[in-house]
């Protein structure tokens, strides 16, 4: 695993360097703005995105620079089960943030309808009992750029995700320390990014009460054994496991109990799905209800190989990738090469968790002629299988079709 | 927090001006004060009713800080950044509108990453960034907003 740009590396060289530069062009390491450019492999818009190097951060692929819009290049998922930190996608809404976190001076408030409001210092946080859980973090719009007909928003591919080990405390223990009152229905999470433009709604999710508390959702100093990165919500984000990214608030600061249901915009109108199955409907539907997005579905995907190599007729051929159980773990994962018609079950790897990822592998023979399409099908744990087309709502939220990747036989 | 429009007339050096300005304002971004603000809120108690929990920070001028805190084994590193700015301007016929009110809030990435849509699907996100985001949108310039998001990607109707 690589571990440059660490957060005490960036201090240091910036106390170096002193406030003279603005833009921060010049400050950046000499192996950072190669300006490559890669392809992705969206069918609709630009496919062709800049390889850029941000603080802490190493090859990733951009798509804003202002908030940033950082996707993890597809390869990086084939090297392990943990996404590195400095490959970790990013995904900011609002471009005003910190640029300077004193960890002497950071607080995080938890307040409102409890019996005793806190104001806990980071030291106190990391003295709190500790817990570990490994936990995919995946975007609610994650693989947007490929939804047809194509909707508006960040137009990723499939890197927009990573699965990391979290290390930190317990939201329970915080709630249990304040003291949540009778008649507590919610708890709403704020962070320290905050819009540009006065009035414009600050960036805040909430989780049910029971949901809050129930032990696994946590807030995290750590990420696989580091500091997380600035980008990826240093010092201190949510974590909730088996819930799309967008309730993982970066730079947690406010943590308030609520009495009535929170009807802010990012709850009310932002980041909401169609309550039908697969939260799919038709492009012209309409008068269907909407719920938050909650839960993840199931997802997997090739590694190894990409969408028009090239394989020798009659060779075996290693065929490898990840997948995800969503809100739970990974019964199965299975490769088929007639179009569907069969299913063979895949080897899998290790399991690092029920939020995590999960390697599979199998090995296949090339036929002699004909090109070969691969499709890879998950099955969580709660035997919810990835379907075979891909839903569609106009936010471009939830995608998890099966996946099919094709090889031509030379 | 006030946005000056002045920055809208100057074009690209007011824009990068004002970008300097929001993002990097170390006394905006100050923790203390921004703390001392939300100890305040909290419910009014005055710190002898969070008899637990330690002071909240007040807004004075610190003195010199460790740059790291450490808590049963795990050290925690201060961190400062820069971020880049590409710069990137909207370009070719009736870009300017565009380049005045949209880059405020984000870099042109956001627009020339989308696919093709149809007028009714730009006129949607135009009006959300209004009404939803609070963009400071001219009202006589909302239509040439719209007109050249078309022009650049515009879907053609089938």
């Amino acid at each position: 695993m690589r571990h440059y740009l660490l957060g005490r590396h960036h201090l240091t060289r910036r106390q170096l360097l002193g406030a003279a530069s603005i833009g921060g062009l010049a400050l950046l390491p000499s192996r950072a703005f190669a300006d490559t450019t890669i392809d992705l492999p969206l069918p609709n818009g630009p496919q062709a995105r800049p390889i850029t190097t941000f603080p802490q951060k190493g090859a990733m692929i951009l798509q804003r620079s202002r908030p940033p819009l950082l996707e993890t290049p597809f390869e990086v998922f084939d090297k392990g089960v943990f996404t590195p930190n400095d490959l970790f996608f990013v995904r900011w809404h609002w471009a005003v943030i910190p640029t300077e976190i004193d960890v002497a001076k950071f607080r995080l408030a938890v307040r409102g309808h409890v019996n005793q409001a806190l104001s806990l210092s980071l030291q106190d946080i990391l003295s709190l009992p500790r817990t570990e859980i490994a936990a995919v973090n995946q975007c609610s719009g994650n693989s947007r750029g490929f939804f047809a007909p194509p909707v508006a928003g960040a137009q990723w591919a499939n890197g927009a995700m990573g699965n990391a080990r979290w290390t930190g405390v317990r939201l329970k223990d915080l709630l249990d320390r304040a003291g949540v009152k009778a008649g507590a229905v919610a708890v709403r999470f704020t962070g320290l990014d905050e819009p540009v433009v006065d009035g414009a709604p600050h960036f805040k999710k909430s989780l049910d009460i029971e949901h809050a508390g129930n032990g696994e959702v946590m807030l995290a100093y750590q990420m696989n054994g580091e500091q997380l990165p600035w980008l990826n919500g240093f010092p201190l984000r949510l974590i909730v496991p088996g819930w799309y990214s967008t309730y993982w608030v970066k730079i947690l600061s406010d943590i308030e109990v609520l009495d009535t249901p929170d009807d802010n915009y990012w709850v009310k109108t932002a980041y909401r799905i169609p309550d039908t199955p697969r939260a799919n409907v038709k492009p012209d539907e309409t008068g269907f209800k909407t719920v938050p997005i909650n839960s993840m579905v199931p997802r997997s995907f090739i590694t190894n190989l990409k969408d028009g190599d090239k394989i020798q007729p009659g060779a075996p051929v290693s065929v490898r990738g990840i997948a995800f159980g969503g809100d739970c773990g990974v019964k199965s994962v299975d490769l088929s090469i007639d179009g569907g018609a069969s299913w063979k079950p895949t080897q899998l790897g290790p399991d690092v968790g029920k939020y995590g990822f999960r390697r599979w592998q199998t090995d296949i023979t090339a036929p002699t002629s004909e090109a070969l399409k691969l499709m890879i099908r998950c099955t969580n744990t709660q035997g919810l299988p990835q379907p075979l087309e891909p839903n569609w709502n106009a936010n471009g939220f939830m995608r998890n079709a099966i996946e099919t990747l094709g090889l031509s036989v030379a | 927090m006030e946005l000056p429009r002045f920055a809208a007339a100057f074009g690209f050096v007011g824009l990068a001006a004002l970008t300097f300005v929001v993002i990097s304002r170390p006394d905006e971004r100050d923790w203390a004060a921004s703390e001392a603000r939300r100890a305040a809120d909290i419910a009014g108690t005055p710190a002898a009713a969070q008899a637990d929990a330690p002071a909240p920070v007040a807004a004075s001028a610190p003195a010199s800080t460790p740059a790291e805190v450490a808590g049963a084994g795990i050290t925690l590193h201060s961190v400062s950044v820069d971020l880049p700015d590409r710069g990137i301007m909207f370009s070719g016929p009736g870009s300017d509108p565009a380049n005045s009110n949209c880059l405020v809030c984000h870099s042109a990435g956001m627009v020339l990453n989308q696919p093709d849509l149809p007028r009714a699907a730009w006129v949607a996100e135009v009006s959300k960034m209004i009404n939803a985001y609070k963009a400071p949108v001219a009202p006589q310039d909302v239509g040439a907003i719209v007109d050249y998001l078309v022009s650049i990607k515009g879907a053609k109707k089938s």
